[in-house]
């Protein structure tokens, strides 16, 4: 009897013990989760936003203002602009909305319950090449002398427009649609771009050649995918979808 | 006797299925084949409800968490291109600059996808539109990102430790959620704690060092001289 009480007691302070244990590491937690800046001074500075404080300090006794100078230099080079240029931008964010919405699609069907790792990886893979086809516009107009202020809202994060899609098929129907808006906002963009006053050949011949090429090869291999799917799917449902996925 | 122990071994297999770890196996044709709807209507209740799902261990206490994360990875990872746009200007004109943060920004759209594919594999669905009040998401509001070299890499460095702080603190909840989570906290230590404890660290020599670099009157040379560095790296 007295062993069970003693062992009683043992248990109830190691429960406690535990207990005040968890608080504290709820406190800890709860201390780096909750981010109020200048709450507790010191510590919490040195945590997070140290870096941009200290280099101010090191600048102020350094005298030091800021950036560099931007020298003087010929501005006549710099000849994209105008309609072009904000067409140029337009289309970045354009190729951004398409990435992320081919993200979308790699997650719907990387899902347990949907389970088409074929599906998920094409998806994947567009979602890589659309961010690639935006990265590389950027470049462009970097290159043309632009892009050197108003970087910051260059790219917004879009809002996703579906998020679930029925099967494989709706889904490469509107990979196809997407693929296709695209391809059309490209040839706005061309024909904003050899439009007078000024021709910019070279913009207009890397948007055809590079891009309008993969556009249209790309929406020509998308509607042969949805097409063989389409006609499996018509007479064997799940079991097309379930071969059509494996061989993607 | 064979029919003895047959009739016992099914009658225990029944009472099994009572329990809800081998609810799968007892209803799997009806429950199974309606998975795609009810993981459809799930979507809009904000869980799943098919009964063969992946889910297991502390995957409801993550979940959001990881969720959080991978929007906050991908933030980052647009923030960094800009980042490196900027000094792909002709008026910065700094390519190792460009070539850190293009690095930085690819490798956060990368890791996005490695996310988006482990918490998939957890039987966790992917919201790219939410925007959580998790201390694994960093804020959606871009920081003007039109800022010279030093101040690039203390901006840099404060992303870096937002992501490693997100990353703890998915790894936080897995570890003392009610439910715990080893398998994603194995993950996460694996693929991000060190190699995150690796590139903070990279960064705050980079800081550091070109802090004292530009202790001089006119720091244009130092600047130069670390961006020649810098592409070397």
């Amino acid at each position: 009897m007295v062993k069970l009480i003693v062992s009683l007691l043992v248990l109830a302070v190691v429960a406690q013990q535990a207990y005040g244990d968890f608080k504290s590491i709820n406190n800890k937690e709860s201390k780096s989760v909750v981010k109020e800046p200048a709450s507790d001074g010191k510590k919490q500075k040195q945590n997070n936003d140290q870096g941009q404080d200290q280099i101010e300090n090191d600048q102020r006794s350094a005298r030091w203002k800021g950036s560099l100078e931007v020298p003087e230099i010929p501005k006549g080079w710099m000849d994209l602009k105008d309609g072009c240029l904000n067409g140029m931008r337009h289309q970045i964010q354009e190729e951004i909305n398409a990435s992320y919405q081919y993200l979308a699609m790699g997650a719907y069907f990387a899902r347990d319950s949907v389970n088409r790792p074929g599906f998920a990886e094409t998806f994947f893979k567009s979602a890589k090449e659309e961010r690639e086809h935006g990265s590389k516009l950027i470049e462009y107009l970097s290159m043309r002398g632009q892009l050197t202020d108003n970087v910051s809202n260059l790219i917004n994060v879009p809002i996703v427009a579906k998020q679930e899609w029925k099967d494989g098929a709706a889904a490469l129907e509107d990979a196809l649609e997407l693929e296709t808006k695209v391809t059309r906002s490209i040839r706005k963009l061309i024909q904003t771009c050899e439009g007078k006053p000024y021709n910019h050949y070279h913009l207009v011949d890397y948007l055809t050649g590079v891009y309008l090429e993969e556009q249209l090869h790309g929406q020509r291999e998308l509607a042969g995918k949805l097409t063989t799917l389409k006609k499996m799917m018509s007479t064997h449902g799940e079991l097309g979808e379930f071969l059509f996925d494996k061989n993607l | 006797m064979k029919l003895l122990v047959a009739f016992a071994l099914i009658a225990s297999l029944g009472a099994l299925a009572q329990a809800e770890e081998e609810y799968c196996h007892n209803s799997v044709v009806t429950a199974c084949s309606s998975s795609t709807f009810s993981a459809l209507t799930g979507f809009f209740t904000g869980e799943t409800n098919s009964i063969c799902n992946a889910r297991f261990a502390g995957i409801e206490h993550v979940e959001p968490e990881v969720q959080a994360y991978i929007n906050s990875q991908l933030t980052k990872s647009y923030e960094y291109l800009l980042l490196a746009t900027h000094f792909n200007s002709y008026q910065k004109n700094r390519p190792g600059f460009q070539k850190l943060y293009q690095g930085l920004s690819d490798r956060s759209f990368e890791d996005s996808i490695a996310l988006i594919k482990q918490i998939t594999k957890r039987g966790g669905i992917v919201d790219f539109n939410s925007r959580h009040e998790s201390a694994a998401s960093v804020s959606t509001k871009s920081p003007t990102l039109e800022v010279d070299e030093l101040h690039s890499l203390a901006l840099a460095l404060d992303n870096e430790k937002q992501l490693a702080t997100g990353a703890t603190h998915i790894h936080t909840r897995a570890i003392h959620a009610t439910e715990r989570d080893p398998e994603m906290a194995h993950y996460i230590e694996e693929e991000y704690l060190g190699k995150q404890a690796e590139s903070v660290r990279k960064l705050s020599g980079y800081a550091n060092d070109l802090a004292k670099l530009m202790k001089v009157p006119d720091p244009s040379l130092s600047i130069y001289l670390f961006d020649e560095y810098l592409q070397k790296q």
